[in-house]
């Protein structure tokens, strides 16, 4: 693989990795999905 | 050594728009230790040692909803050094009776007269001077809303809780006066010299939560004596004499504002109310209402800036000019498929929605703020109650319509236990906004846009929950009567424009992150499934580890009419993201093509669908297992079990319908009889019984006697 | 007479809501207190959506039933 290709795979999986810590934090802060419109806080 | 600050109110009195404008982003949002209603608490915007506690919005400090228990322990239990009670200055007497009991807790209590534009606009005055001498205590103008004056009212409490002075418990009138007195002589060794007030008056309450420790048995019959004999004078119970009290109290109260009681005026408010709840125009409104939402969502306005985002920036603009660059570069061809086709291809199809999401959305947000939503559980109740249901149990229904994950959550509050499983389950029939991608995609590609598509998932999902409600209340587990429904009514209110566009704004950033997170991830996986063999070599995506593993699923969906496996993995995939579906679908049938025209992939589709097989595949997916975190939810309500029948229901019935749907209007264009449509006739057949067949209760006479009411 | 037999613009006065249990306590702290006014707005088949001094309140069929009124 050239220095092309490797360079936009090191993107690709940095931007996987970002993806992954922030569905991660999400989660831990408590099961909601983050696609409220209708946010009053989830009570 | 901080300060806290507790925040105490009834519902819809504009307590949380307080809190955020106190606090601002540096909230905590958690849950009450051991139960599941929402703990909330920052800092005060300013000062570094001062805590807001935001309190449960409760009526009364009585101890028998959840929200009231927490409230009260809180505030008996962890003493804050303050409370600032918010009151709606434009529902004063019901606010006061609340205030009369934090009056009684042995802390300081300013009080936050809130909504006073309303008051203004209806042409009241509220003299705070005598309230505050009536109260005895400070009392604060503020519109929480406009962000006026909250700085001052918490000012106000930061002084009251430094200078420590107990606020003065209201004076009830001379019996019951002379009655808490003898109580208060008998607690008062066992308790806190502030709080003895607070301990009489719930001992003579009989209240059941509120225990000193240190009372002998000689002593409690002390107290029960002169209850008895309390109650036996004024014929009637301890509890309503108090209620009573703070009531007379509160009207006092109201009269020193120079609120005089008694004011029957026919508001603006009420005159809608009386058109838009009627026997003859409530139900043909919301139904017009929520058809011009989705209308004007998804065929109209949403449409034109869709189809720009689809053709032009995702057709012309970015995927030829990262191809030129990927190529410029030398970028390897399977590292370019996965970010054009992959990456781009599927999240692109998502974005591309987000136009018409955010006009939804915009729709949504001004029915709830504006007050209207609250009027459609009204309508709901009185088509539920004929079903055995509450309209209780359509508030979880309508958070859903945002997002399914708080609807769930809300089903809490339905204290009835069947009924709380009934409404988990069918909560997400209604389409969330995840869903929205796959109902704009289908009316857009598959239907041409047609007008009727876009409703009809609404009213379908409406149609599931009532149908869902009697069949299953029909069942021995189910069965029950319907819980009572009472509900505030806030006046109706023309929202701030500013408000309108935040919920807009939060919800279009929520979704641009989501589909940069969870359906990007998604997608290249899908393109990875797709695009290789179990051998790991590069094939076409017929030959590759997804058509192999769609292969085994797509048979099952035959019957619906799409057996191809592309559309069963997306499908499958819907179940991380509702959005996937659409997201795969941009992987699956863009890649076959010469996908520079983002309006290609629409095209491949619409190879593969029929009318009838569309609006299964569309049915199916609004109305099968919603997305893990969906359904996370529901486990964490309901528990392991009742969630797998729940999941299950759901599919069996998604799959029923769409086969119904599917096999008829197959039938309706060809005339032709298969065993498909033999199928359908069989379960259709078991539906309508399922649906018409008696109830298990003895109890027929009397639905027969309300049916013909 | 049950509050759900009255007709939009009708006030009444409450007397007593029947039964013991915790509708009925729920219902007293939101203000349905004996001696109370209260005046119906709008009626759907016998579910009501009441004024009860500045306030509204929308009641089941059943509910509004149990709270008589003079």
């Amino acid at each position: 693989m050239n220095l092309a290709t490797f360079l936009v795979l090191a993107a690709l999986a940095a931007a996987a990795g970002l993806a992954v810590r922030s569905i991660r934090k999400k989660k831990k802060s408590g099961g909601c999905s983050g696609c409220c419109g209708s946010c009053r806080g989830c009570h | 050594m901080g300060i806290q600050i507790a925040l105490a109110g009834n519902p819809n009195c504009g307590k949380t728009t307080l809190f955020n404008a106190l606090t601002g982003s540096s909230q905590h949002v958690g849950n009450w230790p051991g139960v599941t209603v929402e703990k909330k608490e920052g800092r005060l915007r300013g000062h570094a040692d001062v805590t807001v506690q935001d309190l449960p919005g409760v009526y009364s400090l009585s101890p028998y909803t959840l929200e009231e228990v927490v409230a009260r322990d809180y505030l008996v239990g962890e003493k804050p050094d303050a409370i600032l009670n918010i009151v709606d200055a434009s529902n004063l007497e019901r606010n006061l009776y609340l205030t009369t009991q934090l009056l009684e807790l042995g802390v300081p209590v300013v009080v936050a007269l809130n909504m006073m534009d309303v008051v203004r606009k209806q042409g009241g005055v509220i003299d705070v001077a005598g309230l505050s001498r009536a109260l005895g205590c400070p009392v604060v103008e503020i519109s929480a809303l406009r962000g006026e004056h909250c700085v001052q009212a918490a000012e106000e409490a930061i002084r009251a809780a430094q200078a420590g002075q107990a606020a003065k418990p209201q004076r009830f009138d001379d019996a019951l006066e002379d009655t808490l007195g003898q109580i208060e002589a008998l607690v008062s060794p066992c308790c806190p010299p502030a709080q003895a007030r607070w301990y009489a008056v719930k001992y003579f309450e009989r209240d059941s939560r509120a225990k000193l420790d240190g009372l002998t048995d000689a002593v409690q019959a002390k107290i029960e004596a002169v209850i008895v004999s309390a109650e036996d004078a004024a014929d009637d119970d301890a509890e309503s004499l108090v209620t009573n009290a703070r009531y007379v109290r509160a009207a006092v109260l109201a009269r020193a504002a120079g609120r005089p009681a008694g004011q029957h005026r026919l508001t603006v408010s009420d005159r809608i109310d009386r058109i838009v709840t009627s026997r003859v125009f409530g139900f043909p409104i919301f139904a017009a209402i929520m058809f011009l939402v989705y209308y004007i969502s998804i065929s109209t306005v949403g449409t034109m800036m869709t189809d720009w985002v689809n053709d032009v920036l995702f057709g012309e603009l970015i995927p030829p000019a990262v191809e030129g660059f990927l190529v410029s570069v030398g970028c390897a061809d399977w590292l370019q498929s996965l970010v054009l086709d992959g990456v781009i291809g599927g999240v692109g199809a998502v974005l591309g929605f987000l136009p018409q999401m955010m006009v939804l959305f915009l729709l949504l947000a001004f029915l709830e703020d504006c007050g209207y939503m609250v009027r459609i559980a009204f309508l709901m109740d009185r088509l539920f109650r004929r079903f055995g249901l509450s309209g209780k149990s359509f508030i979880p229904m309508l958070i859903g319509m945002g997002c399914g994950v708080p609807g769930i959550m809300a089903t809490r509050t339905i204290e009835n236990e069947r009924d709380r499983r009934m409404t988990a389950i069918t909560t997400t029939f209604i389409p969330c906004g995840a869903k929205l991608p796959i109902i704009a995609l289908i009316a857009g590609a598959l239907f041409d846009g047609a007008w009727w598509v876009s409703p009809s998932a609404y009213f379908v999902g409406v149609a599931a929950i009532i149908c869902t409600g009697i069949i299953l209340k029909k069942t021995a587990l189910f069965a029950g009567d319907p819980a009572p429904f009472v509900m505030e009514l806030p006046p109706y209110h023309l929202p701030t424009v500013k408000s309108l566009l935040i919920h807009m704004w939060e919800r279009a950033a929520a979704f641009v992150k989501k589909a940069g997170t969870v359906i990007f991830l998604a997608c290249a996986a899908i393109w990875f499934l797709q695009s290789f063999n179990f051998r790991l070599e590069m094939v076409n995506a017929g030959e590759s580890m997804l058509a192999a593993i769609g292969g085994v699923l797509a048979p099952v969906f035959a019957p619906l009419g799409w057996g191809d496996w592309r559309a069963a993995v997306a499908a499958l995939t819907g179940l991380v993201a509702k959005e996937n579906v659409v997201g795969t679908f941009g992987v699956l049938f863009g890649f076959a093509e010469v996908a520079e025209d983002g309006a290609e992939f629409w095209g491949t589709m619409a190879q593969v669908f029929t009318a009838a097989s569309a609006y299964s595949y569309l049915i199916f997916n609004l109305l099968c297992a919603p997305c893990f975190a969906a359904i996370g939810a529901v486990r964490r309500e309901l528990g392991g079990k009742w969630t797998l029948i729940a999941v299950g229901y759901q599919c069996l019935f998604a799959y029923a319908v769409a086969l119904c749907i599917y096999q008829y209007g197959t039938f309706a264009v060809t005339r032709a009889f298969t065993p498909g449509l033999a199928a359908a006739l069989v379960v259709t057949a078991a539906f309508v019984w399922l649906l018409v067949r008696p109830a298990k209760r003895p109890e027929r006479k009397l639905q027969r006697a309300a049916a013909a009411e | 007479m049950p509050l759900s037999f009255a007709q939009p613009g009708q006030t009444g006065v409450i007397r007593r809501i029947t039964g013991r249990d915790e509708a009925r306590r729920h219902l007293e702290n939101l203000g349905f207190v004996a001696g109370e006014q209260v005046t119906v707005i709008s009626e759907l088949n016998g579910s009501l959506i009441l004024q009860l001094r500045d306030g509204r309140v929308a009641l089941d069929r059943a509910l509004a039933a149990r709270i008589l009124v003079a």
